[in-house]
C-alpha cells in the first residue's frame, strides 16, 4: 500500500546519484528487498513505472531480488531461516516468530529492508 | 527534506568515459529513513519525559473510543495530548477533544499510515513541557502502519470481536510489531459466535511476547488494565 512513496523516495535518490556524477541515463536498478516487508513487487514496478517517466530514470530496468528473512534464537543460538505457517485458507505463507528449534520467541536479524543495492549509469 | 548520508567512503570512484556505463553500490535502506526519524522522535520524547503510545488498528475497531475511555481514566493523573492520524476527516479530532485533551489533527492526504516525519511535524507544534502522556492514533490500517515506527514507547494494536477470528493471521506483522494488542468488543463475543480464547492464542502465536488484553470500550471493561499494562496506572 506504502509502495508509491518508496518508490519516489527511491527515484529521487537515484536522481541525486546520478546528477552528482553528470549521468546521461539511469540504465538498470537493483533493489533487495526482505520478504518481512511489506512491499509487493508488483506494486513497486507499477509506482516505478509512473514515478520515473519524463525523469532520466525512464525505460530502466528494475530489478527486485526477494531477501531471505534470517532469525536467531537467544535461548538455544539458532541462527537461520524462520518457520513458516502454510495454510491453504489464507493464500500466502505467515512467518513464525518462534524458533523451530526450541519454540523461544526468535530476534529478526535480516529481512525488513528495502535496499538499494547498485544502480547503472550511463555517462 | 532529510540530509542524504554521503557515500560510503570504500566506493572506489573511477572517473569514466563519456558513454559508458558505470555501476555504482549504494546500499541504502529506504526504510532506514523513517527509522532514523523515528529514534529522533523517541530522544525528543524522552528529553521531556513524555509516554507516547502509537494506537494501530482496523478502521472501526475501537481506537477512538480506547483513547477516550483511557483519556476519561487519566486525565486527573496526566496532562494529555492526543494526534489523531487520518486520511482526510478530523471527526476523530472533534471526538477526543471533547473528552478534554490538547488534540492535534495529522491528516496523511493520501497516504495509508502515519510516518515518523509527520509525527515529527506535528510534535513542533505543540509545547512539550506541558503533556506527561501523548496518545497517537495511527490511520486505520492493519497492514502499513506496522512498517513506519514514530518513534512511540509502546505500540498497541486494537482489534474487535466484530472482525471475526482471522485477523491475527492474516495480518501477523502487525502483531509482531506491537507490544500490547487489544481485543475489543468483548461484549460482542456471543453474538459474533467469536471464541475470545482462541483468538488470543492466535494472537500469542504470531507474536509470542505480546501482552494481550480485553475489553469493552462501550461497557468499560478492561480498561484499567490496558492502563496498567501501559505503565500509566
Amino acid at each position: 500500500m506504502h509502495e508509491f512513496s518508496i518508490m519516489s523516495q527511491l527515484v529521487e535518490k537515484v536522481i541525486e546519484e546520478a546528477r552528482k556524477r553528470d549521468a546521461k541515463r539511469v540504465l538498470e536498478i537493483e533493489l533487495d528487498v526482505g520478504q518481512l516487508s511489506f512491499l509487493n513487487p508488483e506494486q513497486m514496478r507499477f509506482a516505478y513505472n509512473v514515478l520515473s517517466k519524463g525523469t532520466i530514470l525512464e525505460n530502466s530496468r528494475l530489478i527486485i531480488n526477494i531477501m531471505d528473512a534470517h532469525v536467531r534464537c537467544e535461548v538455544c543460538g539458532f541462527d537461520g531461516k524462520p518457520d513458516y505457517v502454510d495454510d491453504a485458507s489464507y493464500h500466502v505463507s505467515t512467518p513464525l516468530f518462534l524458533c523451530p528449534v526450541c519454540g523461544s520467541p526468535v530476534e529478526v536479524l535480516e529481512g525488513k529492508g528495502c535496499i538499494i543495492k547498485r544502480v547503472r549509469l550511463e555517462l | 527534506m532529510r540530509e542524504h548520508p554521503a557515500l560510503p567512503d570504500e566506493i572506489e570512484v573511477i572517473v569514466p568515459d563519456k558513454g559508458e556505463v558505470f555501476d555504482i553500490e549504494l546500499e541504502e535502506d529506504l526504510l532506514e529513513a523513517n527509522r532514523k526519524i523515528a529514534e529522533e522522535n523517541k530522544q525528543l520524547l524522552e528529553k521531556h519525559r513524555i509516554r507516547a503510545i502509537d494506537v494501530m488498528g482496523s478502521v472501526g475497531s475501537g481506537k477512538t473510543t480506547l483513547i477516550e475511555r483511557l483519556i476519561g481514566l487519566l486525565k486527573d493523573k496526566y496532562r494529555i495530548a492526543v494526534f489523531g492520524g487520518d486520511v482526510t476527516t478530523t471527526i476523530d479530532a472533534e471526538r477526543l477533544k471533547r473528552s478534554g485533551a490538547k488534540t492535534l489533527q495529522i491528516n496523511t492526504g493520501k497516504e495509508c499510515h502515519l510516518d515518523a516525519n509527520l509525527v515529527r511535524k506535528a510534535l513542533s507544534k505543540i509545547d512539550l513541557n506541558d503533556i506527561d502522556v501523548l496518545f497517537i492514533e495511527n490511520v486505520g490500517n492493519l497492514i502499513c502502519p506496522a512498517e513506519f515506527p514514530l518513534g512511540t514507547d509502546s505500540r498497541v494494536v486494537v482489534i474487535s470481536v466484530t472482525e471475526g477470528p482471522y485477523t491475527p493471521l492474516k495480518h501477523p506483522y502487525i502483531f509482531m510489531e506491537a507490544d500490547v494488542a487489544v481485543i475489543n468488543k468483548i461484549d460482542l463475543a456471543g453474538t459474533m459466535d467469536v471464541d475470545v480464547n482462541e483468538l488470543e492464542a492466535k494472537i500469542k502465536k504470531v507474536s509470542p511476547d505480546i501482552v494481550v488484553v480485553r475489553t469493552s470500550c462501550k461497557t468499560g471493561e478492561g480498561i484499567e488494565k490496558v492502563a496498567k499494562v501501559l505503565g500509566l496506572l
